[in-house]
């Protein structure tokens, strides 16, 4: 039984199909999973047992109700999005227990799609973060070595499924959430293009640079979970209203023969770890003999957009985080009768917001207030302009274009914590995306003295297929070399 | 020299309805002048010709038809809230004008 | 020395200006599907969108869009090609979003006049109001303070909130400063 735990989703979701094994079997060999190992990893913030395997014996009473084929395989939940009754924190104080009276648009896909939600997971407070260590239920560690981050802000997601908890899971990814974790935990993380997956119910951080995406251990199930969750939504006036594009059938052909692959000048690895650079070297290698063109192209205006995201998204974070005011739900505190509405408000925001998110909702307040919003929030506006212009320039020239996902391996609990700064540039190779809005991908390159590197794929807006022709491509050559999937390699936990 | 004082950041949390408290002002004004200084260099990026831009994929008149949907029940409305009186929410004393 | 209240009149002309909001009559409400079918039961017209619960999403009503421009155009006024919503961020307990989606740079009409006719003691007289903008919001909750004196807000001990008017649609219609009315301005505001 355990060995379904080291199954991808797709064989699972054959298993049950062919009445080899019940949903509710796999489901419960994942959350006995999650009970031997969590109190180490940390990556659920609520486990629905009940829920799911309620879920899993509705799914195998209807096999033939939802023709999914991602059919009674269970899936961890980034806890930023809404799941009707079970308890929804965004990682944070704020929301203690808020049990959400909506389901979010990609949860009632995924229920629509017989998936079984086990539970929802750790992140960093708000999606504000690249290490899960500003989670205000502390830290996830990182299966690979657990004295280390998992990546962030969707650290629990990546760590769930690195820690076989879960064979799928959903992240969302503003300036890297998904990308990152994926990378440092050898996973594979997609953030779609903007507005390819609804944000209805998704709590909005940054709401221009905001994406749901689909997280796995292969490029196959990775398609298989993007194809369920994408798709126009009515209820989301930034989705896309075009059919989405045929990721399975990308991942399934797996072929870069003839494809253009730009190599970002500004991305390609100065100031990238050795062993990172190397094994992004390794892979540009493969791709080539796979067929591919290798060309270097310059997107110069990407020097700026750290700057531009650490504008852009605190400003939008100070205005979507203002509705957290102790009244209509969550912590209300100093409510004693003596104090006003607006002493109590001020007084829970202080108690139920962690450092990074004050920091930042502070410094987006600034950068919007009257005399600083044109030299801040406007010119930031302005580069994104710029940035978008660069990625048009490189695609007339190119399919795809690739990069290390983030400049090192997965660093130590508590290393980073002190440097805000320090900790944004873990970001600096994904931000680009966000503030272009086009589609991204970051899967397993490799390891560097025993822990994972990425390889980040940025394909043009709409074209979100092209990322599982190389990803697919690229994993299918390096698993042969590995003689299975890096996530193999994953040394033993030691439960302590 | 300082972008930001320890009595700006209070001015601005005040406008962010955030009581800090003395030990958090000292360092959030450090940490917030840090990262102005990082971010400060998109100012030199574009010129006054560049347009800004606030979404990257243009989509123009997103409407929905003025159709009922059913709403929440009063009990799911008032669900999360930390109290409430006769079906409405309960807050503490407004001291502020009402806009 | 201050003057008094018939000296000022005698001495100074009146310029001034009027903003009215006007609550449009859709079947729901600007950005949500909730019903505005005045004195329904507290909350019994909400949901997550204009409760302002993490996650929800603004989309904007086709009919209050077609009754804005509809208004814009009755008062001659220019409608604009590209108009865009914008977020007026301020705290209030009757706002749940802590933010009211307004116009502010891009108004979707501007540049109007509504000509007034008028009795004076001189005959009938036209007077031109000249309309600056026209523009789309959404309106707040309605607030009972509860424990004061008067039930107003001073002295309140606390204070009910019913979101039912949350999120309904305004029209708010700004004029030009308008002067040179003197006695009339009563009769004139009664006419508009």
């Amino acid at each position: 039984m355990s060995d379904l735990i080291k199954k991808s989703a797709s064989e699972l979701a054959a298993l049950i199909a062919e009445k080899e094994v019940s949903s509710r079997e796999v489901t419960q060999a994942h959350l006995d999973q999650i009970s031997q190992t969590d109190s180490l990893i940390h990556a659920f913030l609520h486990v629905d047992s009940e829920g799911a395997l309620t879920q899993a014996e509705m799914a195998d009473k209807n096999q033939n109700s939802t023709k999914s084929p991602l059919h009674g395989v269970p899936l961890a939940l980034k806890d930023v999005l809404a799941q009707k009754g079970i308890p929804t924190t965004c990682g944070s104080r704020i929301l203690e227990g808020w049990r959400p009276p909506y389901d979010a648009t990609v949860v009632t896909k995924l229920k629509d799609a017989g998936v079984v939600i086990l539970g929802k997971t750790n992140m960093d407070e708000f999606a504000m973060g690249s290490s899960t260590e500003n989670s205000a239920y502390g830290p996830t560690r990182n299966p690979w070595d657990t004295d280390r981050i998992p990546g962030g802000s969707g650290g629990g997601s990546a760590a769930a499924l690195a820690a076989f908890q879960a064979p799928l899971a959903i992240g969302t990814d503003t300036g890297g959430s998904i990308r990152q974790p994926a990378a440092v935990t050898g996973t594979v993380g997609v953030k779609p293009t903007y507005g390819g997956v609804s944000r209805y119910g998704l709590v909005a951080f940054s709401s221009s640079l905001d994406q749901a995406g689909p997280c796995a251990r292969t490029v196959l199930d990775t398609a298989l979970l993007h194809q369920v969750i994408a798709g126009h939504d009515p209820k989301d006036a930034t989705s896309i209203n075009a059919p989405v594009p045929d990721v399975v059938a990308a991942a399934q052909r797996a072929d870069v023969k003839g494809m253009k692959i730009g190599v970002v000048k500004e991305l390609s690895g100065e100031g990238y770890e050795k062993g990172v650079a190397e094994r992004f070297a390794e892979s540009l290698a493969i791709l080539e003999s796979q067929g591919a063109e290798i060309i270097e192209v310059s997107c110069p205006n990407f020097t700026f957009a750290l700057g531009a995201y650490y504008l852009i998204a605190p400003s939008e974070a100070s205005s979507n985080l203002a509705r957290f005011d102790a009244m209509r739900y969550g912590l209300r505190i100093g409510d004693d009768g003596t104090k006003s509405a607006e002493e109590v408000m001020s007084f829970t925001r202080d108690a139920g917001f962690g450092d990074e998110v004050k920091r930042r909702i502070i410094l987006g307040t600034y950068a919007l207030s009257a005399g600083y919003y044109d030299a801040f929030y406007g010119s930031a506006q302005k580069v994104r302009t710029l940035i978008t212009r660069d990625f048009a320039a490189a695609y007339s020239k190119v399919d795809v274009l690739v990069s290390p996902t983030t400049p090192t391996v997965a660093f130590k609990i508590g290393e980073k914590s002190n440097d805000p700064v320090a900790m944004y540039l873990s970001d600096v190779a994904t931000i680009p995306v966000n503030l272009a809005g086009v589609a991204s991908m970051s899967l397993p390159a490799g390891l560097s003295e025993g822990l994972p590197v990425g390889f980040q794929i940025i394909a043009p807006a709409m074209k979100d297929d092209r990322l599982y022709l190389v990803g697919g491509a690229l994993e299918r050559e390096l698993n042969a070399k590995w003689n299975g999937p890096l996530t193999h390699q994953i040394p033993d936990l030691v439960l302590r | 020299m300082a972008r930001i004082s320890r009595d700006e950041v209070a001015r601005i949390a005040a406008l962010a309805r955030i009581t800090l408290r003395e030990e958090e002002l000292g360092d959030l004004a450090g940490q917030i002048d840090g990262i102005l200084d990082a971010v400060s260099v998109v100012q030199e990026a574009a010129g006054a010709e560049v347009p800004a831009m606030s979404h990257p994929l243009e989509i123009t008149n997103v409407t929905r038809p003025d159709v009922i949907v059913p709403s929440l029940t009063p009990d799911e409305a008032l669900s999360g809230a930390p109290a409430s009186e006769e079906s409405r929410f309960r807050v503490p004393q407004i001291l502020g004008e009402e806009a | 020395m201050a003057l008094t209240y018939e000296e000022v009149v005698a001495k100074y002309e009146p310029s001034l200006g009027l903003e009215v909001h006007v609550e449009l009559n859709t079947q729901t409400k600007m950005f949500c599907g909730c019903a505005t079918e005045f004195g329904a039961a507290p909350n019994t017209q909400t949901c997550p969108v204009c409760l302002g619960m993490p996650g929800a999403l603004p989309v904007v009503n086709e009919k209050a869009i077609e009754s804005t421009i509809r208004i814009g155009l009755a008062l001659n006024c220019a409608i604009t090609p590209k108009s865009r919503f914008a977020r007026k961020n301020y705290f209030y307990p009757d706002m749940p979003k802590n933010f009211q989606i307004s116009q502010y740079d891009e108004p979707i009409c501007t540049n109007g006049y509504l000509d007034v006719e008028v009795e004076t003691d001189e005959g009938s007289k036209t007077f031109r109001i000249e309309i600056e903008r026209v523009h789309m919001e959404e309106d707040t909750g309605k607030s009972l303070h509860v424990g004061g004196a008067t039930g107003r807000i001073h002295g309140a001990e606390y204070s009910l909130l019913d979101y039912n008017r949350a999120g309904i649609p305004l029209v708010e219609i700004v004029t030009k400063v308008v002067s040179g009315t003197g006695k009339y301005a009563l009769k004139l505001r009664r006419h508009m």
